[in-house]
């Protein structure tokens, strides 16, 4: 009897290929079926608070599940409109906000998610709650969001913000405002009042900013700054740029320090200005400097008011320039 | 075919669903019938009627109820043997699998006649049987573990203020490390009231659960520490 070699080979290939078919199939039969997308549902709800008898004077939302947007009005109720959404109905019965009136004008409004009767994970990409709130402009607000985005507008007795990644972004705020964030961008324009903002890895931008002090620090973010005038200034880096243009108030104080972190400033000067500066490179714009102890001083304008300006960077450069 | 048979597959018909040799010859017929048009006229103003219907929403709860009784059959599938569900699986591709295995059945006959084993894993045995089995069986178990990767949004949340928290933690480790880099000209006064307030600082940072509280805490140890970095000298009393 003669077998060829190839000819077994064949057969026998034909044979597994023949037998795992169907349980190629049986596998294939035991893949999980494709998901199709559920439709998102979307809820919207609107609710008008009116001060009893006092009037408001606190607003606190902590929203840790989307955007929050704060806007004066001249009335003396909050508005609240909230949008929801979520990937099914019964995640949308999860998501709960939560208004606290207080006896003190305090109004807290924060934003939940309950844990759920089935236990089915939901993504929070997969749900928000987005807030946006019309309240009186001499409320004090009181704002903090996560990665969400966190707009005020037109307030007038100031308040605080704060985000762990999402923007910060105050606009035409009367009043001392606090600004702090992990890692979301803050900016803050036409703020009249003090300002206290630290980031640790985040940019800090300033724009049209007048009041008593400027405080401001950021570890790993750059601090810029057009149109600031302030009595006391005072940036601080670790290791981002700091550029400001501004507006030195008479006796005044600018005092910006880095590590890394180069620094130039442009002031329009009024008076005397007493500069020190410590950098790698320094330049102030004029000749008539002294280096003492690696410190550079100069005595700039005239005048009995003076104001001073202290600017060091360990390992950057300095450039000061003033526009009289 | 007869008027009755034509008329079965009206419906069909005018929802487009006959090949094309079945709807030409359903036209051919329309159009030399009388009663089979007024039906087909009938049949047409019907579902037309039912088009301009508003959609009927389901209830929230059906969708549950569903997954109720898929989770049940689930359920009671994982529980029944390996052998009953891979029967079950395998079940719809029973006439496939009957040509293979008599196919595979020639070839083990021509191997064995031939004197040469079958290769391991090649043949229609026991080694290979296994492979779909535990495939069935995993994939079982996929279906009914929850999504993986999908953080629930409870446990999302608490690990961002956890996050948040790792993040001060990380800058103030950076800075402390700077701090310890830059701080050789610093007199003993001024680095004894350094390690001190940074005691204290950090010992209230210590003291607080991740939160609020505690973000504020880590700030003013940041602020000092970024102070004590980039302006010790000032402190110090230079000129």
């Amino acid at each position: 009897m003669t077998r060829t070699p190839h000819v077994m080979a064949f057969l026998a290939s034909l044979a597994t290929g023949l037998a795992s078919a169907p349980l190629a199939a049986v596998a294939q039969a035991g893949k999980a079926p494709v998901e199709t997308p559920i439709p998102k549902v979307v809820e919207r709800s609107r609710l008008d608070v009116a001060p009893s008898q006092t009037p408001f004077l606190n607003l606190s939302v902590d929203n840790p599940l989307g955007d929050v947007r704060i806007e004066g009005h001249d009335g003396s109720s909050v508005m609240i409109e909230t949008h929801k959404s979520a990937p099914d109905d019964s995640t949308m019965d999860r998501l709960r906000v939560s208004l606290v009136p207080g006896l003190d004008g305090s109004l807290r409004l924060g934003t939940a998610v309950d844990p759920g009767v089935d236990s089915r994970s939901v993504a929070k990409s997969a749900m928000r709650i987005d807030l946006v709130i019309r309240a009186p402009r001499d409320l004090r607000f009181t704002a903090r969001v996560g990665s969400g985005q966190l707009e005020v507008s037109g307030m007038d007795a100031g308040g605080e913000a704060d985000a762990t990644s999402g923007p910060i972004s105050l606009r035409n705020i009367s009043g001392a405002v606090n600004a702090r964030s992990i890692s979301g961008p803050v900016t803050l324009t036409e703020i009249f009042g003090s300002i206290d903002a630290e980031l640790v890895d985040a940019a800090l931008r300033l724009d049209t900013v007048a009041g008593d002090s400027l405080v401001a620090s950021a570890h790993r973010g750059a601090i810029s700054g057009r149109r600031v005038r302030a009595r006391r200034i005072e940036l601080m880096t670790t290791s981002g740029d700091v550029e400001l243009e501004g507006e030195l108030a008479l006796r005044g104080k600018l005092l910006i320090s880095s590590l890394h972190g180069n620094i130039t400033v442009r002031v329009r000067g009024r008076g005397q200005l007493s500069v020190r500066a410590r950098g790698k490179q320094v330049d102030l714009g004029t000749t008539k400097t002294k280096l003492v102890k690696g410190v550079t001083l100069a005595e700039l304008g005239s005048g009995d008011d003076r104001s001073s300006v202290d600017l060091r960077s360990r390992h950057g450069a300095i450039a000061f320039a003033v526009n009289w | 075919m007869s008027c009755a048979g034509y008329q079965r597959q009206l419906g069909a018909y005018l929802d487009g669903e006959l090949s094309d040799h079945q709807a030409s010859a359903m036209r051919g017929h329309l159009r030399t019938c009388d009663a089979c048009r007024t039906a087909a006229a009938a049949e047409s103003k019907l579902l037309e009627s039912l088009r301009q219907l508003p959609p009927l929403d389901p209830p929230p709860a059906l969708w549950q109820a569903i997954r109720g009784q898929l989770a049940q059959e689930e359920i009671a599938d994982a529980r029944s043997p390996w052998h009953l569900r891979l029967w079950r699986r395998a079940a719809p591709f029973a006439p496939h699998a009957g040509g293979g295995v008599l196919a595979a059945a020639v070839a083990l006959t021509l191997l064995w006649w031939s004197g040469a084993p079958p290769a391991p894993g090649q043949g229609p045995g026991p080694s290979v049987a296994p492979t779909p089995v535990a495939s069935a069986v995993s994939s079982v178990a996929a279906e009914a573990a929850p999504p993986s990767g999908v953080k629930d949004v409870s446990q999302a949340l608490a690990d961002e203020v956890t996050l948040a928290d790792q993040s001060y933690d990380k800058a103030v480790a950076e800075l402390v490390e700077l701090v310890a880099s830059e701080r050789a000209g610093w007199s003993p006064a001024y680095a004894r009231r350094y390690e001190d307030r940074v005691k204290v600082l950090r010992a209230r940072v210590d003291g607080l659960v991740a939160g609020v509280e505690k973000e504020r805490a880590w700030q003013e140890l940041m602020r000092y520490l970024q102070t004590s970095l980039t302006r010790a000298e000032l402190a110090m009393g230079e000129p």
